[in-house]
């Protein structure tokens, strides 16, 4: 029983992680339909930016949101330059493109910052917790990734349902064309859209960093566990991302622990296999109903 | 004030021409209707004025004031708003958010209550939390109508408003667009398949063949003139 108590709570926080790259990821699909495979990618760059000035003694705090700046900053950048020649074009172009900037963005940390692994602090302890006589395996930091994640999603639910900026973003994902003549600037708010999630996905390298070891490629698995999140939440909803994320960390958690860790992958294409059969369009999107 | 003015108009598809030299006055406060049958270039003349297409040659000026280099979103911010063909509802949003999504663009101060929408067409207000997408045919329409009045426009420009509406449906929005325009001087440019209504309620009538202006007159003479029916209009 402490087992299965030991590698839920493991998961949790994992899961937490896989969501917020989740979040990314349903951010952009809904904004302009494409999936960003460089999303990890960027998230590590921004990562590997709170870690140098982590060493050169600033406060991590301050290489958070120097982390969350430079995500922002990086993903309006992209969408800019890179997504915005190829929006409206065949789906492929822009998968290719996306591809491509992962395998640039990787090379160019190496280049800068080296292929060896380097720890990441994580500021909050990462002793479990001790409730009565037993030591839990979660941490402080853990508490502090989860509630982290938790916010965010508020924060999202909060811009969308009940902001100005929330609906214009809504409109323009649903219907650009409308958008504009109801005088939405749709391409400020595309780029926009890119920065929140790309912030969003430097969260998740950062608070990935700590538990993993932070290398050009550290974010490459927490991507497609992530991406996994995404497919099973629907690509649509912030809280099936969410949902999905936990939900994902969670599996991979039991199936590490039970089956052996070596199976943790299959694990995870199990269960986009068995979403994808039971409902093709992910749980947590409506089945569209037919429209007259 | 608000008189649109179009002037020598031509826009290509590639090597389609789809307007050629159109030009047209839209006076203020009046309703001017463009006719034509498919393919004449109705609906390409109303996104060429609120430049969803660029056009090749020509000009299109409100007051004078030239809008046909701006972007699409600036041309609601000088006063003109257009209602798309098919409604151009956001079915994925609610009533409420359609509407204030109309009015956006305005500093938070300046923009009109939702309220004033739901005088006008009292059907909206009883579904105002609704998606648009569970609404009947009449019912978006009014909503896109309304919408776009949130933008306090000085020009509407409405593509084809019956499309897909019952007769009676369709008699009481004219009437509606008639007193609207008569009573906020509204200046409204009204593409129509269904000739006979659109000339009832309008001053002005247009019509286009293959690109061209082949007939600009007052509606009442329009109507009354029986070749141009058979050869234009077919009715």
């Amino acid at each position: 029983m402490s087992r299965f108590l030991d590698l839920t709570l493991g998961g949790v926080t994992y899961g937490a992680i896989y969501a917020a790259v989740a979040l990314a990821l349903v951010l952009i699909w809904r904004a302009t339909r494409i999936l960003n495979f460089a999303q990890g990618a960027m998230a590590m760059f921004s990562t590997y930016i709170a870690s140098s000035l982590v060493e050169r003694h600033v406060s991590y705090w301050v290489a958070l949101v120097v982390a969350l700046a430079s995500g922002a900053l990086i993903g309006a950048v992209v969408e800019r330059v890179v997504v915005r020649p190829v929006e409206r074009r065949p789906p492929l172009n822009a998968v290719i493109v996306t591809l491509g900037l992962l395998v640039a963005i990787e090379a160019l940390a190496g280049i800068i910052w080296g292929g060896s692994l380097r720890s990441f602090p994580s500021y909050f302890s990462q002793v479990g917790l001790v409730v009565g006589r037993t030591r839990l395996a979660f941490s402080h930091f853990d508490v502090y990734v989860v509630c982290a994640v938790i916010v965010v999603l508020l924060g999202f639910v909060i811009l969308f349902r009940f902001t100005d900026v929330g609906l214009r973003m809504r409109a323009s994902a649903f219907s650009p064309e409308v958008s504009r003549l109801l005088g939405v600037r749709v391409g400020r708010t595309l780029t926009l859209g890119w920065a929140l999630a790309s912030m969003v996905g430097a969260l998740a390298g950062v608070l990935a960093a700590p538990k993993l070891f932070l290398g050009p490629n550290f974010m490459d698995a927490v991507f497609i566990y992530g991406f996994t999140a995404a497919v099973i939440g629907g690509l649509e909803s912030p809280l099936g991302a969410v949902i999905g994320g936990i939900v994902t960390g969670l599996s991979l958690s039991y199936v590490g622990g039970y089956l052996g860790s070596s199976l943790d992958a299959l694990g995870a294409l199990v269960i986009v296999m068995i979403v994808l059969m039971v409902r093709p369009r992910g749980i947590f999107t409506p089945i569209a109903e037919r429209r007259v | 004030m608000a008189q649109l003015e179009v002037d020598g108009l031509s826009v290509d598809y590639g090597a389609v021409t789809a307007l050629d030299d159109v030009s047209l006055v839209a006076a203020t406060g009046e309703i001017t209707t463009v006719l034509g049958a498919n393919g004449a270039g109705k609906t390409t003349l109303l996104r060429a004025i609120s430049g969803l297409v660029r056009a090749r040659v020509g000009s299109v000026r409100l007051d004078g004031h030239e809008l046909s280099r701006l972007p699409v979103e600036e041309v609601v911010r000088r006063g003109v708003a257009h209602v798309p063909e098919g409604r151009g509802v956001i079915e994925e949003l609610t009533v409420d958010d359609n509407l204030r999504l109309g009015a956006l663009w305005r500093r938070r101060g300046e923009r009109p209550p939702v309220s004033e929408i739901f005088e006008l067409f009292p059907l909206l207000a009883e579904r105002h939390r609704r998606l648009a997408a569970t609404l009947s045919g009449g019912e978006r329409q009014a909503l896109a109508i309304g919408r776009a009045l949130m933008a306090r426009p000085q020009v509407l420009l409405l593509d084809e408003p019956s499309l897909g509406l019952a007769p009676l449906v369709t008699a009481q929005l004219m009437s509606r667009l008639a007193a609207l325009s008569t009573s906020q001087g509204l200046t409204v440019l009204l593409v129509e398949q269904n000739v006979r209504t659109a000339l009832s309620i309008a001053s002005r009538a247009v019509v286009l063949n293959l690109g061209h202006v082949v007939v600009d007159d007052r509606a009442d003479i329009v109507a009354a003139d029986a070749d141009l029916r058979r050869h234009f209009l077919g009715f």
